[in-house]
Formats: structure tokens, C-alpha cells, sequence
């Protein structure tokens, strides 16, 4: 856990993928760079919007005519509802059947009594006008001529509009039907009911009543109307129980548009998701066109990221669709002839709507208002596209780096292996060169120069101590030569002198020769104990017996020191080899001889603890500062004073100690004794299981 | 007739001391410093002994290739190589160039004599087969000869030169005592190096292990040196 969280410690690939990893930021920076884009949109959307409804508005404003032959009754002027005028469509059957008003059948208004209701629908085709009503009766009395009586019917009452307000009329009509299909329309003509045959009835009877529809003989615009259903329930009923759509002595006004205003609406190419509204000034609505719904929300074709980037389309609420008045502070504004524009946000939706809105003015006068609205999902839809692409793009982009970074980081790391293995095969534990580094010059990067580097320093390396280890030896080989020369002129003279004080003179040259053979003789030591180490193997011996036959040799050759050895807890058996490992006592107590006081005893201790075998040679003796501890192990490095200094002594005893050490796997260390009466010289080594060796 | 010694060693200096020496025993020495010279001359005449270098000039093999034309030429003629490197004893004892013997150059004067001496005595007993006091050493399977220089195991002969003859004699004499290093290259007439010793050792017991696998007489008393132990 401590590793994981401190970077310093990862290796190199976990570093470049953490860096790698940064580059997640990027999606995350262009998701803030996209909501200013869809501002930007919005922006856009709302002035183009504007741009459009003013367009509209203006080409509305040039037809002032149409909103004048729309009959538009001041608001608040009459207490009775209003009944808008709808567009029919062209292939309308006078049938009684309803089914070509169903788009306007919710704008059907009911007027109702306790046990009746009127259902009243306007329309309007080529200059007609038609009525679909409906009515629910349980109880339908039929006009009969035998029976002398009260009947069900209808009575129409409306007010044509002429040019002089002297031409203003109102007329009646009236229905009474006998059996469901055409039913002939009655006007009141000198006190007696005649047929009219320019209107065009049709009844159908209802489980629950009748429908009836009426067509206008054209050109009959009436400016206010009024139905009133006659109501009987019993033969021979002496009242009517009406219901009328208005009041008694009132009449619904009707709003009816100008089919020109509609034509002009119908015609216009409006985008997806646009809608238009064309409204009088007092907000009703005139005409409205097109639909606020988007065909389809899909952002991808694949299932996954349609469900990561695109919420589950919802139907956008239309709280406007049915309306047949608008009302808001934009339509307001636009009544008072300013233009606006404005994103209607829904709430716990994402979903919104720009609208703008307009004035349609003429002479400064306002004559109504244009809306335009377009579902602000199209600009969401954009956005989430350029997010996929984005996300497409990014991934693509992403993984094609995580790719790359890890084959090149991969291969960096293979290739600074390749470097640590190959040195690793040169060099031995003790950071000696067995063979000179083997790598391949190669002109490349950095690495490459690594390469480079170590293969030189390496080659250096291995040359300088190659050079070092054979210098004594091939010293010993150049200055044998001479010396042979040397000796053999000495030896020449001294057979031919008889001269006694001569022959002591080179007696004492042929001395120093032997002396100076002697040196070069040392100085081939760690080279000799080397080759010797190539063909030497470890082998089964009884060390306790070993160390004895050592002990005790060393005391009957040098009796003017005393040995003592000390065994403790020691197995009987030992790997080693035997010839090596004697050279290295040798080596040890010819050290400890040089330096112990003579009065006290070498000693020679050996003990166990578990497999741990550690052999000691200790003397008393002058200590050794820690500084040198290790020194002394070296190469040609000897640490004595001129007393103690034979004069001969090269400084490669206690290297040679080290390597027999190093051959049996043993370390070898130096300490002062704890009173710093004398040094100990410790050879530590973990036995083997010579069972399993023999 | 004076005994003729063919020295071939590319150091003037050396050859000229050996030779003066020799003459002065009364030796008819020749020097010759390259291969060329030595083999030239040899076609006329073979000498009675040949010391030779190892390493001629340029050429540091020119000795081995002398050494295998004397011996293709006589097979009793003794052949002594002079090295400047201990670790040429082992390549000469690999070779099995049939050399009598082969010792450093830091050898004294007064050794080489003695062993030029013993050579030619050698020689002498072979070719005269003189009706010599019979002087054997027979210890377990061994036996040597003392006045022919000789050696064998269970009768085989043992191909020794002659430092490992009086080495494998100073061990053999007194089987159990503890011979020091010292003590063998006094009886070998050489000089005193404690790694000369250990590796004519190694070689003599390398020689007879070949007749005998499990031949293991000659003991290593560690700190000390070596003795003949005896077979139980």
C-alpha cells in the first residue's frame, strides 16, 4: 500500500500510464467547451428564430387584409364564450358522422343542463360555415304529425355582419328531425316555417341522443351565433327545457381567421421540430402549423453509447398544442409591438423550447402576433453528436497512444533489462568483470548511448582489471628473465672464485637474487590461487581433523609461538577444498604471526550455530582502525609499519584470504576484540548438507 | 670424449653463463638462439643432451617443436626445458613431449649440473647395461630404479621426469614420515617454491592414478607437506 502511493517508487511503465491517464482530462475540459457551444446555439437558434418570425411577420403585416377579414371580437365585450371557426378539410361528407372533426373535437364546447348536454363544433370550408353538434338525450321526442305536440329540436340564431350597421341582421334557423338522415332546415318566413333549401343538414340518432351536422349557405359569415337545443322529454309536453350556448338574450361571438392567414401558414416550409403560431392581438390563437416533436432522437446506431450519451427520449410535454389562446409576458410584450425571444425550460426536464415572438404591425398598429418555437433538442442532439465524435475521436486517439507509449515503454524497459541482464552476466557478485560487455555499437537514442557508455566503460573496466590482475604475474614472467641472467652470472663466478672474502660478497648478491625471486614469486600468488581455483572442487572432509593436522603442523614448524585451537559445537563434516582452504589458514596465521605478541597463544576457534559455520583466528595484537576493515581485503594493499613490514610483503595475503573465502561461499571480516586487546579475522560460511553433496 | 650439450635458448646472456659453466665440467657445449639453427644442426648431428627454451624468439612453441624432432630423431636422448613460467610446466607435462625433465629458470647453476649429471649417469646404465650394485626402492607397487633413474607401478613403467623421480624417492624412502616442501625440493636438487612442490605432486599423483584408479599413497599433511602412506 505504502508503494502504491508513492510515485517515486513505481517502476517506469506504471509512470508513463499514470501520465497517460491525464489525457482523460481532455474529454472532460470539451464537456464545459460544449455547454458554451450550446449556449452559442441557443443563441444562434433564438436569433435566427427571431430573424425568421420577423421575416414572417413582416410578409403578414403586407396582408393586413386577412387579419381584417378575420372576424376577431373585442375580448370582454360579450359575457358569452367565444366560438372559434375551424379550418375543415376538403373532403368533408355532410354525413352526421363526426369522424372529419376529430383534430378539434377537444376545443368541442358543452354546455349542459342536469340531464342534457350540447356539444358545439365550428367550422369552416370554401366559404362555408358548418356546426357539428352533439347532443345527449336519453329521451328524443320526434316531431309527429298525427300527435299534436312539442318535439325535440334545434334553433339556430346568428348575426351576419353587413356594411352598414342598418344591413346587420339576425336570422333563425331551425331543425327538427324526424328520422336520422337529411333533415331540411326551417327559417321563419311571415309568421310560418318554410324549408330553406341552402342549408344542409344531416342527423344521425345516438344511443345516447343525436348528432347532427349543418352546412351555411356560402358567403354566411355570421359575427355572433347561438344554438339552443329544444328540449322535450314527454309527449305532449307543453315546454321546451333548452339549452342554450349562451345566454338568453346573448350570442357567442365567433372568432373565425381568415382562411388566407391559414393558407399562408399551411404553405410555409418550416423546419423539423418548428412550430408557428399566428396569434390575433388579443391571443387567440388564429393558426398554428407544425409540430414541436423531433422524428427520432437516436445519436448513434450503437446501442452503448446511445445509452451513455443520450437520455431516454422523452415526448416533449406540449403544453401549448390544443391551446386556442396564448398567453405570456413575450406575447405580451409582442402585443405592445416588441419583439423578444426567449428558451422556455422545462422543469425535471432537460428538454426546452426557443421561442420568438413578434409583432405583426401595419401603420403602427398592432395586428396580432407571430410565434415561432423550435425544440431546443435538435441543438441537444447536435451537441450530444459532436460529444460522440468527440468521444469517438478521443478514444480512438487514446487508445492508439496507450498503445504506442506502451510498446515504446515496453520496449524501453525490455531494452534497459537487456542492458542490467547483460552486466549482470559479467559481472560477479563481487563486482568483478568475468569477460569484457558484449553489446552491439549502435547509433540510435539515448539508450543506445547507455549502451554505448557501459560497453566502454565496461571494456575499460574489464581491460583495467584484467590489466591489474596479470600485472604481477606477467611482471613475475618479464623480471624472471633478468633475474635467471643474474643468478647464473653469480653462480658462473662463484664456481670459479676461491676467493673466501669473494665468495661471501656473492654469496650475499646471489642472497638478495634469491630474495628478489622470492617477491616475484608473491607477486604471481593471487593469479596462481586463481588457476588453482578453476580445477579445485569442494569436497567431504573431516574438518575437526583437518583443523587438528593444521594446528598442530603449524606448532611443531614455528615453535616459538603457541597455538590453541578451540572447537565448539561444530559438525564433523565440512565442504571444502581441502588444498584452498589450507592456503587461506596459512595465509591467516602467517598474518597473525606477524602481528600477535608472542607471550599470548594464536588462537584458532570454530563453532556452529545451526548451519552457520564461523571459523576464527585471533591474536593479541595491535587493532585495526575501521576505516581499514575492508581495505586490507584488497588487492596490493598491505597496512603495516616498518617494524612489523619483512620487507617482502606485497599485500596480497589477505586479498588471497578473500577469494578462497569468496570460492567456498564464505564471507570473510575483520573485527578488533572488544577489550581492543587483538584482532579477530572471521570466515562465516552456511554449511551445506554433504550428505546431499556426497 | 667430452659429452656434447646443444643449448638452445634466444637469451644471449643466459646460454652464455650456462655454457661457460658446463665447459668449465668439461662439456662440449653448443648454443644456438633459434629454432632454425638448432634443427639445421641437428640433421648433421644429434647432441648427447639438449637443454632447450620453450618460448624462441618469435616463436613461442619454437622449444615443443625442437623437443618432438630429438625425439622422433632418439628416443634416449634426455631432453631438459627451461621455463620462465611455472604455468608452462603443466602445458609441457600435458604435451607428453617424452622431455627428461623440465625446470624453471631461476634454477642455480650447481642444480642444473647436478641434473645433467644424473641424466648422462642414466644414460649410461641404459646403454652399458653395466653390472651395477642393484639399488631399488620398492615401496607397495613401486619401484624404483636408483641407478637407471627409473620408475614402475605393478611393473608398468611410469613415464617421470627426473625432479618427480627423486621427489617420488624422498617420499618413497620412508614411507609415513612427513616430507615439508622444503625438504622435497632439497631431494630434487631445485629450488625452494612451495607452488613447484604442490604441482609436481599433483602430476606424479596424476601419472600414476592413470595405471591405478584408486591410488591415493601419496598424502597431503596440510601445513606441512606430504608423505607416503602406507597401504594398510
Amino acid at each position: 500500500m505504502i508503494k502504491l502511493f508513492s510515485p517515486s517508487s513505481w517502476n517506469l511503465k506504471s509512470k508513463f500510464l499514470s501520465i497517460l491517464l491525464l489525457i482523460l482530462l481532455i474529454p472532460l475540459a470539451s464537456i464545459g467547451l460544449l455547454k458554451e457551444i450550446e449556449n452559442a446555439l441557443f443563441e444562434q437558434l433564438k436569433s435566427s428564430l427571431l430573424l425568421s418570425s420577423k421575416m414572417l411577420a413582416e410578409q403578414l403585416s403586407q396582408n393586413e387584409k386577412w387579419f381584417y377579414d378575420s372576424l376577431l371580437p373585442e375580448k370582454n365585450k360579450s359575457s358569452s364564450k367565444e366560438l372559434f371557426v375551424f379550418p375543415l378539410n376538403e373532403n368533408f361528407e355532410l354525413d352526421g358522422y363526426f369522424e372529419e372533426w376529430v383534430d378539434f373535437e377537444k376545443h368541442r364546447q358543452y354546455f349542459n343542463t342536469k340531464n342534457h348536454s350540447m356539444g358545439l363544433l365550428l367550422g369552416n370550408l370554401e366559404r362555408h360555415l358548418f356546426l357539428s353538434i352533439q347532443i345527449n338525450d336519453p329521451h328524443l321526442i320526434y316531431k309527429n304529425a298525427q300527435v299534436q305536440g312539442l318535439a325535440d329540436g334545434l334553433q339556430i340564431d346568428f348575426e351576419t355582419l353587413g356594411l352598414k350597421p342598418k344591413d346587420t341582421q339576425i336570422q333563425s334557423i331551425y331543425l327538427s328531425p324526424t328520422i336520422s338522415g337529411n333533415v331540411s332546415v326551417l327559417v321563419k318566413n311571415n309568421h310560418a316555417m318554410k324549408i330553406d333549401w341552402r342549408y344542409k343538414a344531416s342527423w344521425i340518432a345516438t344511443n345516447n341522443g343525436y348528432s347532427i351536422e349543418i352546412k351555411f349557405p356560402s358567403g354566411i359569415k355570421p359575427q355572433l351565433l347561438k344554438v339552443t337545443h329544444k328540449n322535450v322529454d314527454r309527449e305532449r309536453q307543453k315546454n321546451y327545457q333548452s339549452i342554450n350556448s349562451s345566454g338568453r338574450y346573448a350570442m357567442n361571438p365567433l372568432v373565425w381567421p381568415s382562411q388566407k392567414i391559414i393558407n399562408f401558414s399551411k404553405h410555409l416550409a418550416l423546419k423539423k421540430a418548428q412550430r408557428i403560431w399566428i396569434l390575433d392581438r388579443q391571443g387567440r390563437v388564429l393558426t398554428s402549423q407544425g409540430k414541436l416533436g423531433l422524428s427520432s432522437t437516436k445519436v448513434s446506431s450503437n446501442p452503448i453509447l446511445q445509452w451513455l450519451l443520450a437520455a431516454p427520449a422523452k415526448a416533449l410535454i406540449d403544453r401549448r398544442a390544443n391551446a386556442l389562446h396564448l398567453d405570456s409576458v413575450q406575447i405580451y410584450r409582442a402585443q405592445r409591438g416588441q419583439a423578444s425571444t426567449f428558451v422556455e425550460r422545462y422543469k425535471n426536464s432537460d428538454q426546452a423550447v426557443a421561442i420568438a415572438s413578434y409583432p405583426i404591425k401595419n401603420n403602427g398598429e398592432v395586428l396580432g402576433v407571430l410565434l415561432l418555437e423550435e425544440n431546443v433538442a435538435k441543438v441537444q442532439l447536435l451537441q450530444k453528436k459532436a460529444l460522440l465524435n468527440m468521444f469517438a475521436v478521443a478514444l480512438a486517439i487514446f487508445l492508439l497512444v496507450i498503445f504506442l507509449v506502451y510498446w515504446y515503454v515496453s520496449r524501453m524497459v525490455s531494452r534497459i533489462q537487456h542492458l542490467k541482464s547483460s552486466i549482470d552476466q559479467v559481472v560477479d557478485q563481487q563486482g568483478r568483470m568475468k569477460e569484457p560487455l558484449q553489446i552491439e555499437d549502435l547509433q540510435g537514442d539515448e539508450i543506445d548511448d547507455l549502451y554505448a557508455a557501459f560497453y566502454q566503460m565496461g571494456s575499460r573496466l574489464y581491460d583495467y582489471n584484467d590489466h591489474l590482475e596479470k600485472l604481477a604475474s606477467r611482471l613475475s614472467h618479464e623480471l624472471r628473465t633478468p633475474i635467471a641472467i643474474v643468478r647464473s652470472s653469480l653462480d658462473n663466478l662463484l664456481i670459479s672464485c676461491n676467493d673466501a672474502e669473494d665468495r661471501i660478497i656473492i654469496q650475499r648478491a646471489l642472497d638478495g637474487n634469491q630474495r628478489l625471486g622470492d617477491i616475484i614469486n608473491r607477486m604471481k600468488q593471487a593469479s596462481g590461487v586463481k588457476d588453482a581455483m578453476q580445477t579445485a572442487s569442494l569436497e567431504k572432509v573431516n574438518f575437526v581433523q583437518f583443523l587438528t593436522q593444521v594446528i598442530s603442523s603449524y606448532q611443531s614448524s614455528f615453535k616459538d609461538y603457541s597455538f590453541k585451537l578451540s572447537i565448539n559445537q561444530l559438525d564433523k563434516s565440512q565442504n571444502i577444498a581441502p588444498d584452498l582452504f589450507a592456503e587461506m589458514l596459512d595465509k591467516l596465521i602467517s598474518n597473525a604471526m606477524s602481528f600477535c605478541d608472542p607471550s599470548s597463544p594464536i588462537v584458532i576457534s570454530a563453532e556452529q550455530k545451526d548451519k552457520l559455520v564461523c571459523l576464527k583466528v585471533i591474536n593479541k595484537g595491535p587493532t585495526i582502525d575501521k576505516k581499514n576493515r575492508k581495505r586490507i581485503f584488497h588487492s596490493l594493499v598491505s597496512i603495516r609499519n616498518k617494524q612489523q613490514s619483512t620487507g617482502n610483503n606485497l599485500g596480497l595475503g589477505l586479498y588471497v584470504v578473500k577469494l578462497i573465502a569468496e570460492f567456498h561461499q564464505a564471507k570473510v571480516k575483520v573485527e578488533n576484540l572488544q577489550d581492543d586487546s587483538g584482532v579477530a579475522f572471521c570466515i562465516l560460511w552456511q554449511q551445506v548438507d554433504c550428505n546431499a553433496k556426497s | 670424449m667430452a659429452k656434447r650439450i646443444a643449448l638452445v635458448e634466444d637469451e644471449k646472456a643466459i646460454s652464455e653463463n650456462y655454457a661457460s659453466s658446463l665447459r668449465k665440467q668439461g662439456y662440449e657445449v653448443y648454443i644456438y638462439d633459434c629454432k632454425q639453427d638448432a634443427l639445421n644442426a641437428f640433421e648433421t648431428r644429434l647432441p648427447d643432451l639438449a637443454i632447450l627454451d620453450v618460448g624462441l624468439g618469435d616463436e613461442p612453441e619454437g622449444g615443443f617443436e625442437i623437443c618432438r624432432f630429438l625425439r622422433a630423431k632418439s628416443s634416449s636422448l634426455p631432453i631438459i626445458f627451461l621455463t620462465a613460467l611455472d604455468s608452462e610446466l603443466d602445458t609441457i607435462s600435458g604435451l607428453r613431449l617424452g622431455a627428461d625433465d623440465y625446470l624453471t629458470k631461476d634454477i642455480s647453476l650447481t642444480q642444473i649440473l647436478a641434473r645433467i649429471a644424473a641424466l648422462f649417469r642414466r644414460i649410461n646404465a641404459l646403454e652399458k647395461g653395466l653390472q651395477q650394485e642393484e639399488a631399488f626402492v620398492e615401496v607397495d607397487a613401486l619401484k624404483l630404479d636408483l641407478n637407471r633413474f627409473t620408475a614402475s607401478w605393478r611393473n608398468a613403467p611410469l613415464d617421470i621426469t627426473l625432479t618427480e623421480f627423486w621427489i617420488l624417492n624422498a617420499l618413497a624412502k620412508n614411507p609415513g614420515h612427513v616430507k615439508t616442501r622444503e625438504q622435497l625440493m632439497e631431494a630434487a636438487k631445485a629450488v625452494v617454491d612451495d607452488s613447484t612442490v604442490t604441482s609436481h605432486i599433483k602430476r606424479l599423483r596424476k601419472k600414476i592414478i592413470a595405471l591405478e584408479k584408486d591410488f591415493e599413497q601419496i598424502e597431503t599433511v596440510y601445513g606441512m607437506g606430504y608423505r607416503w602412506k602406507p597401504r594398510d
